[in-house]
């Protein structure tokens, strides 16, 4: 069996109320409506610390903290950065060399959103299938604020923070399977224009509201619907056996939205995670399955479902037994 | 009661009694382009209609007026 061996989050900076920000005087009425019933009350701003930066330290934190060493690692899967430190370069190799793991396989997955980390735990599982000799894989992703302004209106407001996790061969956590898909309909639907920007005058632009908050917002419901039904079915499950959801932490009003769609409650320690780190995108997932360990909310045996949604646009779902 | 009839009834609780629009007014101008109220409105229509808004219905025009309301449900139960 295959699943999650461990999950560790690195934190570094200041703990910041999101209305002490600079940003917050300079935004309008509506946006000011939006973020105060976000859901979001604290970001941590990890200051000199780069997305790379917060990756590789949560990769060391587990191999202090957890019972792994670099050399068993068989795989490394970097979460690409919103915004890389240098073109060309290759920061997944980067990492494996910070790490002195000199004998794996590195490479980065990107172009998803915040559903990167789904294809990750895919991925890894996948490799650890068809590669029998393999122990582990780890996975490691780095969250930094990618402009100037965290908010991104009107979706949410990006937090500062690393995740590492290692999948492996373990009857804890069990991933049982994973359903992803994508429409490239919406590729273009947030972006930033860099070429003609100083980096400091970057600035993420949703380019149809009307786009995101109706065609989108609906076929998320759908989307997500058919991948519940289908994850459901094809694993022998009733809905009534799903213990805990889990999803990614984007704000107080995507979650009520999903719980309304589909009857369900989002886990609490979601809305922890929320509260006080804002969205960590790829990293929200790890982060809140592993508070839900830690919290003892998510008991041994018990299934878990994981939604996991980006506007890029993209969507997965994974069941886990934990 | 018809179709017309029962989407103004539902959008006017919605928008607000005191509010008045006519059937080609475009709701989505009323300020309630949220993913809150489009689900409401979504939900509504299906069960109240019996019919299922899929992925190729979800053009915006379909559902914003009284009128594309209704020739949208002509549509689906066609």
């Amino acid at each position: 069996m295959i699943g999650i061996k461990a999950i560790k989050p690195f934190i570094a900076g200041e703990k910041t109320n999101i209305s002490s920000l600079r940003e917050y005087e300079a935004l309008n009425e509506q946006e000011l409506e939006y973020l105060n019933s976000a859901g979001i009350k604290t970001v941590y701003d990890a200051e000199n610390y780069t997305s790379y930066d917060l990756a590789l330290e949560a990769a060391r934190k587990l191999f202090a903290e957890e019972e792994i060493t670099p050399q068993e690692i068989n795989a490394i899967i970097y979460i690409k950065s919103r915004v890389p430190e240098y073109f060309v370069a290759s920061e997944a190799t980067r990492l494996q060399h910070d790490l002195g793991i000199e004998n794996c396989l590195t490479f980065s997955v990107s172009d998803l959103g915040c559903v990167d980390s789904t294809l990750a735990v895919k991925m890894a599982k996948d490799l650890l299938i068809s590669n029998s000799a393999w122990e582990n894989v780890l996975i490691v992703y780095g969250s930094k604020k990618f402009t100037e302004q965290r908010f991104r209106f009107p979706v949410t407001m990006t937090g500062d923070g690393g995740v590492a996790c290692v999948i492996g061969r373990t009857d804890r956590n069990v991933i049982e399977d994973v359903k992803i898909e994508s429409n490239g309909k919406y590729w273009d639907l947030f972006k930033i224009d860099f070429r003609n920007e100083l980096a400091e005058q970057y600035k993420e632009e949703c380019t149809d509201l009307r786009k995101y908050g109706f065609e989108l917002a609906l076929e998320s419901r759908n989307r997500f619907d058919g991948q519940i039904n289908s994850i459901l079915t094809e694993n022998g499950l009733q809905k009534e056996e799903i213990n805990a959801y889990v999803m990614q932490n984007i704000s107080a009003r995507a979650f009520q939205y999903y719980e309304d769609a589909f009857g369900i409650k989002i886990s609490p320690f979601c809305k922890m995670n929320l509260g006080q780190y804002g969205h960590l995108g790829s990293a929200d997932i790890l982060l809140n399955y592993q508070l839900g360990l830690q919290a003892k909310m998510i008991k041994p045996g018990s299934r878990v479902l994981i939604l996991n949604n980006s506007p890029v646009a993209a969507w997965s779902t994974i069941l886990i037994k934990a | 009661m018809e179709v017309k009839e029962k989407v103004k009834e539902f959008l006017q609780k919605k928008i607000g009694q005191d509010k008045s629009f006519s059937l080609d007014d475009n709701i989505f101008k009323q300020g309630l382009v949220n993913s809150l109220f489009a689900l409401e409105l979504v939900v509504f229509l299906e069960n109240t209609f019996s019919i299922a808004v899929e992925n190729e219905d979800l053009n915006l025009e379909n559902f914003n007026s009284v009128n594309n309301i209704d020739n949208f449900i002509a549509r689906k139960k066609a």
